[in-house]
């Protein structure tokens, strides 16, 4: 049988170890010899391993080491290059797994595995069955060897995509949209947890997306993006309509033989509670808009009614019964001024341009509220009278802190920055590009730092949080608070965790 | 006797500052929009100006503007409820003449208040008579 034929066969082999050990059988066979070895280099060690060993001593051997450089296999390692070496006792060479072994070495050929340009290994056939190893038998060896590496860069290659492969799906599950990716003709080849949840189905792979998705619209859509694009969609789920953000991008693969693949990525996000939310943002400022509008519409006529009035209350010549008359349209015009404001506040209030403050609160449900957001809380509260003490480990802290106020801020859609620094005995929060929001909540002007007490210092002095943005917080978990002449009943001392 | 302007294009409220203004001793002239108003500072001394901001004819800024263009320098109480507006009005009003504000509908009192403040700050000599006989600066 012709070599190259042997070797087609060869490759059609899965395991990388049998498929080394054909080539090996087949090198032996070719080259008609009593044995042969495959060492493959360890670099930790710098020593070449018998990693498969072919031969009547081949139990023995396997799993052997030798020194790179050492013997014909080690010098051929390090030097890169094939060598014949025939009868080499008559050069005084002595194998010393000759010796240990009982083996008689007559010839040796063999021939480095080299992948881009590096020696990762040797093989290596031993005493000729026909006379001598010829300059033919070295190109054949040659021809063994560097079919041995190339079949090894290829498992190396596969094993890296592997792990790749094993990154990419890790990556995916971790992503909070659901992905797809679709093949050219539109087959589900991976797929995240994500997008399992969000149609509710366990097993995508493999299927065709119209299956999947059966919406024409969102079909059309994705079909008629070339390259990148986003779309929006409507789903009907539970008889509810859910809205979805499609993205679409695309990718190319080239696999290890070069032959390119397209790959459609789908990241399907979704947006119903964010749709919802603006509709409902929009309702209230539309609902606060006109409530503003009346309460300073109601003005103008309740002004000379209440002004009038207050001037004929006090007039001295007024007949009594008259005088309680004018008592009576000052008093109503009175309370209806007062419905006006109340009116207003609550107007802004809907648009969150003012918070209700009416109500004791309860600093640990308050507390409570806060922490609720973490999954792990590292300190805890202590409430001391007007005050709470915190105790928990300042790092912690001081993330969970920074991470509060920036979940706060962020979910009024501000690009807002939070920083924390120690200074001068205090924790400074810094909120950048704090003037934006300013234009929004014009309550909250000259609000930029925030003072802690120091856990690091042990200060005892109780300093008051700012209260706008406290409120602010607290109003975004649902918590009132109440104040005081400007200042909050509630404030946080921090102290040094014990190590 | 001190003269006021009072600017506003709702009649009864008009009507009240007037009655107001009168019963406290001052000489009252009235503009029931913009441009009257601009006209009759061109034309005539005021101590002082009560001035609606959200006016037909001729916005309430515009006539505090052109009445500092032309140096005047009466003290002036400007009717607006709405926070921005009283900040645009500082910012026009700053170190040129004095202002005030008041929010519809008004505490007289506290409007009584405000412009004895203001014409005692701008040394208006002249006496002013209160409602109940009593003699103010």
């Amino acid at each position: 049988m012709q070599l190259k034929k042997k070797l087609g066969q060869i490759t059609e082999s899965d395991s990388l170890n049998e498929l080394l050990k054909r080539i090996l059988d087949l090198s032996q066979e070719v080259l008609q010899s009593e044995a042969a070895t495959l060492f493959l280099v360890d670099k930790a060690t710098d020593e070449l391993v018998f990693k498969i060993v072919n031969g009547p001593k081949a139990e023995e051997l396997q799993g052997k080491r030798i020194k790179i450089g050492e013997g014909i296999a080690g010098r051929t390692a390090r030097e890169g290059k094939s060598f014949v070496v025939n009868k080499p006792r008559d050069s005084g060479y002595v194998d010393k797994f000759d010796r240990q072994t009982g083996f008689s070495t007559e010839s040796l050929l063999a021939a480095p595995l080299i992948i881009d340009g590096e020696t990762i290994g040797v093989i290596e056939v031993i005493n000729s069955k026909g006379g001598d190893y010829t300059k033919r038998s070295k190109q054949l060896i040659e021809q063994m060897a560097a079919q041995v590496s190339s079949e090894l860069k290829m498992a190396l290659l596969s094993e890296r995509l592997s792990k790749s492969e094993e990154f990419l799906n890790s990556v995916i599950n971790s992503l909070p949209g659901g992905i797809l990716i679709l093949d050219e003709k539109w087959f589900i080849r991976k797929s995240n947890l994500t997008v399992k949840k969000m149609l509710d189905e366990k097993d995508i792979e493999g299927r065709k997306l119209e299956e999947v998705l059966p919406y024409i619209d969102i079909l059309e859509n994705i079909k008629n993006i070339e390259g990148s694009g986003s779309f929006e969609a409507v789903i009907q789920k539970n008889s509810k309509n859910a809205h979805f953000n499609f993205e679409l991008s695309r990718a190319k693969e080239i696999s290890p033989s070069g032959i390119e693949k397209d790959y459609l990525i789908v990241q399907i996000s979704d947006i119903t509670e964010r749709i919802e939310l603006n509709r409902l943002k929009y309702l209230q400022e539309v609902n606060s808009n006109f409530v503003c509008g009346l309460s300073h519409r109601l003005r103008t006529p309740l002004t000379p009614i209440l002004g009038l009035s207050s001037i004929l209350k006090d007039q001295k010549d007024l007949q009594d019964n008259f005088k309680e008359m004018v008592e009576i349209i000052y008093g109503a015009s009175l309370e209806m001024k007062d419905m006006v404001e109340k009116l207003l506040d609550i107007a802004l209030i809907g648009t969150n341009k003012a918070i209700e403050i009416n109500e004791k609160v309860d600093l640990d449900s308050v507390l409570n509220e806060i922490i609720s957001n973490f999954d792990y809380v590292p300190f805890e509260f202590i409430s001391g009278g007007k005050s709470l003490f915190v105790t928990g480990n300042y790092s912690w802290l001081s993330k969970s802190l920074k991470q509060l106020f920036t979940i706060s801020l962020k979910e009024r859609g501000k690009n807002l920055r939070v920083e924390l620094e120690e200074d001068g005995g205090y924790i400074y929060i810094n909120l950048k590009g704090f003037r934006s929001l300013i234009d929004d909540f014009s309550t909250l002007a000259n609000v930029s730092v925030f003072q802690f007490d120091n856990p690091l210092t042990g200060d005892s002095d109780i300093k008051y949080l700012d209260i706008p943005l406290i409120r602010l917080i607290l109003n975004r978990h649902n918590v009132k608070i109440t104040v005081d002449e400007n200042k909050a009943l509630i404030s946080l001392r921090f102290e040094k965790a014990e190590e | 006797m001190a003269r006021v302007l009072i600017a506003d294009d709702v009649p009864s409220i008009l009507y009240l500052f007037k009655e107001f203004f009168k019963l406290k001793g001052f000489e009252v002239d009235t503009a029931d929009n913009g441009f009257e108003a601009s006209k009759k500072l061109g034309k005539n001394d005021y101590h002082l100006v009560v001035l609606d901001i959200k006016m037909g004819g001729k916005h309430g800024l515009e006539v505090l503007q052109n009445l500092i263009e032309r140096g005047y320098k009466f003290p002036v109480i400007v009717c607006t409820a709405y926070e921005h507006l009283k900040e645009d009005v500082e910012i026009i009003a700053k170190g040129k003449i004095d202002v005030d504000f008041i929010t519809k509908p008004p505490d007289l009192e506290v409007l009584w208040d405000k412009v004895v403040r203001l014409l005692e700050k701008n040394a208006i000599k002249e006496e002013v008579r209160t409602n109940n006989g009593e003699r103010q600066p």
